[in-house]
């Protein structure tokens, strides 16, 4: 059963940069959680505060009720994953990943159950006398998994573990990654930066901007209701524009280049204030050009088939780059580039940020 | 080094104590030497004191003074740019050849190279010797010549070859190619710039191997063709003042050509450093 | 393919032939015949080798197997190894070499930890200055020891006029094993600090980190990962600083002239004439010389590819 984890207020300065500012953190035993930003935004440093390879300047951090805070990496149980494997390359697969049983002095026989438990468990069990620069990078992250997993630490700390890998073994272990937590209880932190890989594997996404918690959520409600223009910037494709809110005939709308397009009244938006405006390009529908007067009337001006959707460019007047439009392929099959098309977003499909 | 951080701070300080005392010690060893060789050089009477009584310039007027000495020099700089440019013309060609046609005959020439590095020099000036000097009576500058060359080839060889691994040329002539450019724009706009600091690297390891060599220079230039090193060598048994401006002549030029060896590697890895003892 | 078929090891240049567009657009440029037929380009190179590195190296082991003057084959010249000059000569060489080696390969490699650990501009001072002196060597070396430690050497004249400590006769002597160990020891040190220096940066911050996140403390971690990750750079250079030293004539001629029995100055003896003048055990000397020299650089050579495979 994994640990609960919980870490209040923390802080950590670099030269005159505040790398960590004031982050608070809590994940709930068997819970995978995932802290999602760009780079720099403090995620890294916060991971290796919680595993204990920096000394936060302020805060405190528990595991299972236990404050952490200055007990040091060794005696804090967890286990950690890194972005470059970080395998000892002088032993083999079988004794990286014994390294932390031996440093326990367990018994032999004890050693070989586990090890080749773990083996088998990260599919390696042929690859055990291998040294890691005789591994792909695939492998040595597999191997760097059961090592960090060979203690049973209720804590499992992710720092970019999939990122220098190719796409399609990133796929594939990311899946794994998801089935072992789930099987074993793990609590899992994990850092990343690709929001795809996060809303795949997460239960919840701690957004992170500039040291800080910007949002906090299941993947689906970031998805749906990025909370910050941040959020939405940086979660999933959307349209977003700064534009103003005007009232026409008492009811709200905003500009997008030369047309206007009528929102939801979802909280206080006082006409003439400049906001940003943002929708999912899986919002919207084309519709017939003629008759709807609240769309967006403009040109496709190009066409990406992705499986099953496909992508529309559409440049719309007045407006200073194309809008995109997701559409079910099957749906999308009959349009041309250069054709003139209406598209039309529900009110309630487009988020205002203030 | 976060881990660093947990350590007590005063085995922290007691760690920089020790690391600063060792750097410094070794900063002192290698620099007194040279020290006392300079004050050596410059001073009129130091026997009976701590520091020379007084200072002169005599070692060095003397030094240059001396045609003898002078046509040392000469023939030590004509050897050492003779070996530059035999050991480029051999190295450069085939080295060149090898990345872009026949990267599997590496190995070979690799191999080739770098056995002159495990022959120490008293060992090929007599190889040299026994094959070309005794039975004919051909130049002694010139094999003496050829034999810095194989003894420098080892770094030649590896200076260039890392310019050359540092990128992919073979891909770059190849795209130089697509874009319409001929062999002799290639040469000089991609293969030359991409060549060149590889070759200014190895011209300069080989100046401070060839400059200042001993023993092949006694064994094979012998007394008819006499270079600086064997002067230098001379005079320490003659008069220690001139010995001393000398090896300060010596250090001199060696420290220019490491310090332009630094500046040329500082931008493209390491430089190794000669074995000329 | 007309041409390029005609050179099995020249790969094809341009786009496929048969493509008219790209025919017609790129202009393709043929290489210089001196480039596309024969490997003309090594030819200097392989001749150059096989004339003064294979042919001269052949002419040493004739030499050594034959009778002096007389041409026939024997062994004889190698049992001179037997005679206890020789013997010493040679035992003097490796215990000086090797002695030189692990001095210079400890405190060296320390001096390259304290060198990674410090702030980047103690780094490239430090290291500017070892990249210099490892360049010294041989006579002006020798001499400046003299300058520094001689009769009339500068520590020698500070302890006599400051501190009334005499080195000479009877304390201390340059012109002795122990000069020219410190000798050696001043061109050993900054090869070692040089070529060791790349090697600690290279152990990775990040395995002592892995180390620490799996419960090791850190001696824990130096014993099983870091010094032996450290081992085979750390022999290599070792293996380089002992032939480095071995081979080396200059600075003890120019030291103590032929007063110290090492082996390269004894085969320089049968070689410079006069009466000694015995190509044969001279070049049986060298060969044997040749042979412990060759073995320090090739286990230098093959522990550092093996490490850089580890540590790339």
């Amino acid at each position: 059963m994994g640990a609960r984890l919980q870490a209040v207020g923390l802080e950590k300065e670099y030269g005159a940069a505040m790398a960590v500012d004031g982050v608070d953190l809590d994940a709930r035993p068997g819970e995978f959680v995932s802290l999602l930003g760009p780079s720099g935004c403090g995620k890294t440093t916060s991971l290796r505060l919680i595993a204990g390879l920096e000394r936060p300047d302020a805060g405190r951090i528990t595991i299972d009720g236990r404050d952490v805070t200055d007990v040091p990496p060794q005696r804090r149980g967890l286990g950690m994953v890194f972005q470059q494997y970080a395998l000892f390359p002088n032993l083999n697969a079988y004794e990286n990943i014994a390294f932390a049983l031996r440093v326990r002095r367990l018994p032999k026989a004890e050693v070989e159950r586990r090890v080749a438990e773990l083996l088998a468990v990260v599919h390696l069990e042929d690859a055990a006398g291998r040294y890691p620069h005789q591994l792909s990078g695939g492998m040595q992250q597999r191997v760097a998994l059961a090592r960090a997993l060979a203690a049973e630490p209720p804590l499992l700390l992710l720092d970019e573990p999939l990122s220098a890998l190719d796409a399609a073994i990133r796929d594939e272990l990311r899946t794994e990654l998801r089935r072992l937590q789930r099987a074993l209880e793990l609590t899992v932190i994990y850092v990343t930066h690709d929001q795809a890989e996060a809303m795949a594997i997460s239960d919840r996404i701690v957004v992170m901007e500039r040291g800080k918690v910007n949002q906090v959520g299941s993947p689906q409600e970031l998805y749906d209701r990025p909370a910050t223009r941040f959020a939405a910037g940086f979660i999933g494709a959307s349209n977003r524009r700064l534009t103003t809110v005007e009232l026409v005939a008492g009811h709200p709308t905003i500009r997008w280049g030369d047309a206007r397009l009528p929102i939801a009244r979802n909280g206080p938006l006082p006409p003439g204030s400049t906001v940003m405006a943002a929708w999912r390009p899986e919002a919207a529908t084309l519709t017939d050009a003629g008759n709807a007067a609240s769309a967006l009337h403009g040109r496709i001006e190009l066409i990406t088939f992705l499986g099953p959707i496909t992508r529309l460019d559409v440049r719309v007047p007045g407006d200073d780059e194309p809008v995109l439009v997701d559409l079910v392929s099957t749906a999308a099959a009959h349009l041309q580039t250069g054709q003139s098309v209406a598209v039309s977003i529900p009110p309630d499909a487009i988020r205002i940020y203030a | 080094m976060a881990v660093l951080a947990r350590q007590p701070a005063g085995a922290r300080r007691w760690g920089q104590i020790v690391r600063a005392v060792l750097i410094a010690a070794v900063v002192l060893y290698l620099v007194l030497p040279l020290f006392s060789t300079v004050l050596f050089s410059l001073a009129t009477a130091w026997s009976k004191t701590v520091l020379p009584e007084g200072y002169t310039l005599n070692a060095y007027r003397e030094s240059f003074a001396d045609p003898q000495i002078v046509r040392g020099i000469q023939r030590s700089l004509t050897a050492t740019l003779a070996t530059l440019l035999v050991g480029l013309a051999l190295v450069v060609p085939a080295l060149l050849y090898v990345h872009l046609r026949a990267p599997h005959f590496k190995r070979w020439l690799e191999f080739l190279a770098i056995v002159p590095w495990a022959l120490p020099g008293v060992v090929l000036a007599l190889a040299v010797i026994r094959t070309y000097i005794s039975p004919y009576n051909v130049s002694r500058p010139a094999v003496l010549v050829l034999t810095y060359t194989l003894v420098s080839l080892p770094f030649m060889f590896r200076a260039i070859d890392a310019a050359l691994s540092a990128v992919d040329l073979r891909t770059l002539v190849e795209a130089a190619q697509t874009l319409g450019a001929g062999w002799g724009e290639i040469g000089r706009r991609v293969i030359l710039p991409n060549i060149a600091a590889g070759m200014l690297s190895a011209s300069l390891l080989v100046a401070a191997l060839a400059s200042g060599e001993y023993v092949i220079a006694r064994l094979l230039g012998g007394t008819g063709w006499k270079t600086f090193a064997l002067y230098q060598a001379e005079a320490q048994f003659t008069d220690g003042r001139v010995a001393a401006a000398l090896a300060v002549l010596g250090f001199g030029f060696t420290w220019v050509v490491s310090m332009a060896l630094i500046a040329v590697a500082g931008r493209r890895g390491q430089a190794g450093p000669v074995m000329n003892k | 393919m007309t041409q390029q078929s005609l050179s099995p090891s020249s790969q094809p240049i341009t786009l496929a032939p048969h493509d008219p567009i790209t025919l017609d657009r790129v202009r393709r440029p043929r290489a210089p015949r001196w480039l596309s037929a024969l490997p003309l380009p090594l030819l200097p190179f392989l001749i150059f080798c096989v004339l003064l590195e294979i042919v001269p190296v052949i002419v040493l082991i004739r030499d050594s197997l034959r009778v002096q003057g007389l041409g026939a084959f024997t062994f004889a010249n190698y049992q001179v190894i037997a005679d206890p000059l020789f013997a010493r000569a040679l035992g003097n060489s490796i215990l000086i070499s090797l002695g030189t080696a692990v001095l210079g390969a400890v405190v060296g490699g320390l001096v390259a930890a304290a060198i990674v650990s410090g702030s980047e501009r103690g780094r490239r001072l430090s290291l500017g200055l070892v990249a210099v002196t490892s360049n010294f060597g041989g006579i002006p070396l020798s001499f400046a020891f003299i300058a520094l430690l001689g009769t009339n050497g500068f520590i020698t004249l500070l302890l006599r006029e400051s501190f009334g400590v005499r080195l000479y006769p009877g304390t201390f002597s340059l012109y002795s094993w122990t000069g020219l160990t410190m000798v050696y020891f001043y061109f050993q040190l900054p090869l070692m600090i040089l070529i060791f220096t790349p090697a600690i940066a290279r152990l990775k911050p990040v395995w002592r980190e892995a180390a620490a996140t799996l419960g090791a403390p850190d001696w824990y971690y130096w014993w099983r990962v870091g010094l032996r990750v450290m081992a085979a750079p750390f022999i290599a250079a070792l293996a380089l600083l002992f032939a480095n030293a071995l081979g080396a004539y200059a600075t003890a001629y120019a030291l103590v002239g032929g007063n110290l029995n090492i082996l390269p100055i004894q085969i320089g003896r049968y070689i410079e004439g006069d009466l000694n003048y015995d190509p044969g055990k001279a070049s049986a000397l060298s060969l044997i010389l040749a042979v412990f020299m060759a073995v320090g650089i090739s286990i230098a050579y093959t522990l550092t590819q093996r490490s850089q495979k580890w540590l790339s």
